[in-house]
């Protein structure tokens, strides 16, 4: 896939998510026990074969910048290409439209200057393992100026929903005016190039503002638009409560197989943690638990990101805790989403309800 | 390039025959270790914590394994553009090549490689120790004595000390006496096999020890009592905390428990993190039915049944009602429903059919010398069919077609 550059776009709106998303972006969202979210779409890019990935930031990007560093866990770190940072520029006015088209207005420069013939450009908040090859393969084959990924799924609030004859985008449905199943944009959209350039660079100068209501709706009026129906598992993640339900998900083998075995792996940062150490009192069960932790108490339906320590008589339950934070002797965690470097001290109990999980943000100690 | 001021030379040449099953293809220092680690990321891992960035691996038999692990370094830091780390077999001269034929003859074919580096002093280790050590503290040691060698040494018991080079100081730390592997031994200060050479000192006695027909070219046996008997000044540099020769199935058994025990040897160290190539896998899952006790259990793995004071490696799955005691499981062997293992390490790959025993079973025809106190060895990518049962000491090289219960 030499011929295919990808475009990350991580500024996606944080609002739904609370105090996690306080100190980083959506991209940068811990998941599965030692992933970021956007390491699903980069492995799913890279694992495709392409050496050329851009991503689009636009604030509280620290975190992830940190996460991704030069690209290298990702093969990306590359004299020529591999992984280009984009943060944003100062001078683009809040009134350049919405995030997607903001961040695309600011890195046209970046897109004309690489040479590929073809550009993916994806949303930084699906947990997915794909092949971008398959879909690219279909686009040339189509000969389609536009190809949309979307899926099955039942309506949400939250989704675009497209209308399609055969594999032909006929226009973008509201989902107020879905009922029950519906093919939802998942936001993988495979351009061909020059004609993007184009477009964004007369749309800029026409002061278009929205991704799907200015720039996809034209496409689909103007030009060939082609639909690709991914059947694997995606899950996208828009609010606390996705976040909460997705990672609860893992404990499905059949999810976690599509995820994470076979050849493709999501890859990551390494932090070359040791095994996780399982004590005399540890009990674990149905749990996802990364490298680093040490347990000595009870583990339930949970996932424990890497360097966690559950002191003797903690009880975890239903619960996500993330890297380095420390589960004290007796204490009891029911659906919680305790973040990084946090401590709960002895004794305390804090359980909240699967459709309202408590949240306790970074560096806390309770 | 830029002139060095000490270079590592690892030999990884070793075959480990002792280990039996788990050396038949890959070389001793592949040989995996503590949970996700290999041999070699020791010395790799004690390199770059003491500011060594540039090492030579001398490798001679069946090295592809430890070669596509170490790939270009980067786990361990080492893809440095000024250095790095190089894989360094034996090569064909204009008029001939050949083998290692000993230690100091490994790094005799390898002078050209250390000149281009022009280093002060060399550091020679070997590709199968277990321990955490600061070389640096060494290096300054040895500068500091200016000596032309400086050999670390360890306190090891009594009744092992005929494996090992025995060494005797002054009270300057002078060597004053170095016999290698003596029938009877003077004491117990054993050399580690770790050895910073100024480079020209080095250089020089490689050159004579090649020239010399009747030598070994090894370092224990000829280059180190000649260095001595020409009065040359040799260092003692003591080292205490934990080290060990994984020389066999029981010891390598052994040490993997030491880690186990946490207090003889701890990996979990943020100073001294060990480094290794990660296989990038996502963090393991213990399912509803499976008991874990005083365990190490790494990424990739699916946990059903009950482990008990074990080390599971990356990639494992223990199912439903299987019981692992005692035991290490090497990358992606596989325990089957209701099969029991036993102070036994398990070859990566290795299936374990249902309801089998190993290591606490009943049929002899599998023990083996290179097994001793009662640990057993499956080989790696070994399958063993269902109800089949296999004593203490048993190694097990080849698949077995499955028993009737």
């Amino acid at each position: 896939m030499i011929d295919t550059m990808g475009v990350i776009l991580t500024s996606h709106n944080d609002s739904g998510f609370g105090e996690i998303t306080r100190m980083r972006s959506v991209a940068a969202i811990p998941f599965a026990g030692r992933y970021r979210l956007i390491d699903f779409v980069l492995s799913s890019m890279v694992n495709s074969g392409i050496i050329n990935v851009g991503v689009a930031t636009e604030y509280n990007f620290q975190s992830l910048m940190d996460h991704l560093g030069s690209g290298k866990p990702w093969g990306l770190a590359r004299k020529k290409y591999g992984l280009t940072f984009l943060p944003p520029f100062a001078k683009s006015s809040t009134n350049d439209g919405d995030e997607h088209m903001k961040s695309l207005y600011s890195i046209l420069h970046y897109i004309k200057r690489s040479q590929q013939k073809y550009i993916i450009v994806a949303d930084c908040n699906n947990v997915c393992n794909l092949h971008f090859e398959a879909i690219v393969a279909e686009h040339k084959e189509s000969g389609a100026d536009l190809t949309v990924v979307y899926q099955k799924q039942p309506v949400a609030k939250h989704g675009t929903y497209i209308a399609v004859d055969g594999d032909k985008v006929q226009s973008i449905v509201a989902s107020k005016d879905c009922v029950g199943e519906s093919n939802r944009l998942v936001g993988y959209y495979v351009f061909t190039k020059d004609l993007l350039i184009n477009t964004l660079e007369r749309f800029q100068l026409l002061g278009k503002k929205y991704f799907i209501g200015d720039l996809i709706n034209t496409y689909i009026e103007k030009h060939d638009v082609r639909g690709y129906c991914f059947e694997g598992y995606l899950a996208t993640i828009e609010d606390i409560n996705d976040y909460y339900n997705v990672s609860m998900q893992l404990m499905d083998s059949s999810v976690r197989k599509s995820l994470f075995i076979g050849e493709n792996r999501i890859l990551t940062k390494v932090m070359d943690r040791v095994p996780t150490k399982y004590l005399g009192k540890a009990s674990v069960k149905n749990s996802m638990i990364a490298d680093g932790c040490v347990i000595n108490g009870k583990v339930e339906n949970s996932i424990l990101f890497r360097g966690v320590v559950v002191e003797e008589g903690a009880v975890i339950k239903d619960s996500i805790v993330m890297q380095n934070s420390v589960i004290s002797a007796n204490v009891r965690i029911g659906a919680c989403i305790i973040d990084k470097d946090c401590i709960i001290r002895k004794d305390k109990e804090l359980v909240g309800q699967p459709n309202f999980p408590i949240v306790v943000g970074k560096h806390r100690t309770i | 390039m830029n002139k060095k001021n000490c270079i590592a030379m690892i030999l990884a040449g070793g075959q480990g025959s002792r280990l039996g099953v788990l050396t038949k293809k890959v070389a001793k220092p592949a040989v995996q270790f503590g949970g996700k680690y290999r041999i070699i990321d020791f010395p790799l891992t004690n390199c770059t914590q003491s500011g060594i960035d540039t090492v030579g691996i001398l490798t001679q038999y069946k090295p592809l394994e430890l070669n596509t692990y170490i790939g270009n370094g980067q786990a361990w830091d080492l893809d440095v553009s000024d250095g790095g780390v190089f894989i360094l077999p034996p090569y064909m001269r204009e008029k001939e090549g050949e083998w290692y034929k000993g230690t100091a003859n490994a790094i005799y074919q390898n002078m050209e490689f250390i000149d281009k580096f022009n280093p002060d002093h060399v550091l020679i280790l070997s590709g199968d120790h277990i321990y955490k050590m600061d070389y640096n503290k060494m290096l300054q040691a040895h500068k500091k004595n200016n000596a032309d060698c400086t050999i670390a040494m360890i306190p090891v018991p009594m009744s092992e000390a005929s494996r090992f080079g025995i060494v005797a100081c002054d009270e300057t730390g002078r060597i004053t006496s170095f016999e290698e592997k003596p029938k009877q031994p003077k004491s117990n200060t054993a050399s580690m096999g770790i050895y910073i050479f100024k480079w020209e000192a080095l250089k020089r006695e490689l050159t004579l020890d090649e020239q010399n027909k009747e030598s070994q070219n090894d370092f224990g046996k000829n280059i180190i009592p000649k260095m001595l008997n020409d009065g040359q000044r040799l260092f003692g540099y003591g080292f205490t905390g934990y080290w060990k020769d994984v020389g066999t199935v029981e010891s390598l058994w052994q040490a993997n428990m030491d880690v186990l025990n946490g207090d003889e040897f701890d990996l979990d160290d943020d100073e001294w993190p060990i480094l290794s190539k990660s296989t990038l896998m996502s963090p393991h899952f213990i399912a509803d039915s499976a008991i874990v006790e005083d365990s190490l259990i790494t990424e990739g793995c699916y946990i059903n049944g009950t482990i008990k004071h074990s080390i599971i490696f990356d990639g494992v799955t223990v199912e439903k009602g299987a019981i692992v005691e005692d035991s290490v499981l090497l990358s992606g062997a596989h325990i089957h429903s209701g099969a029991k293992v036993v102070k036994a390490i398990v070859g990566d790959g290795a299936h374990v059919g249902a309801n089998t025993i190993v290591g606490q079973g009943t049929n002899k025809d599998h023990i083996s010398h290179y097994c001793s106190g009662g640990v057993s060895l499956v080989g790696p990518n070994v399958e063993l069919g269902d109800n089949l049962s296999f004593a203490p000491d048993s190694m097990i090289v080849d698949s077995i077609k499955g028993g009737t219960k």
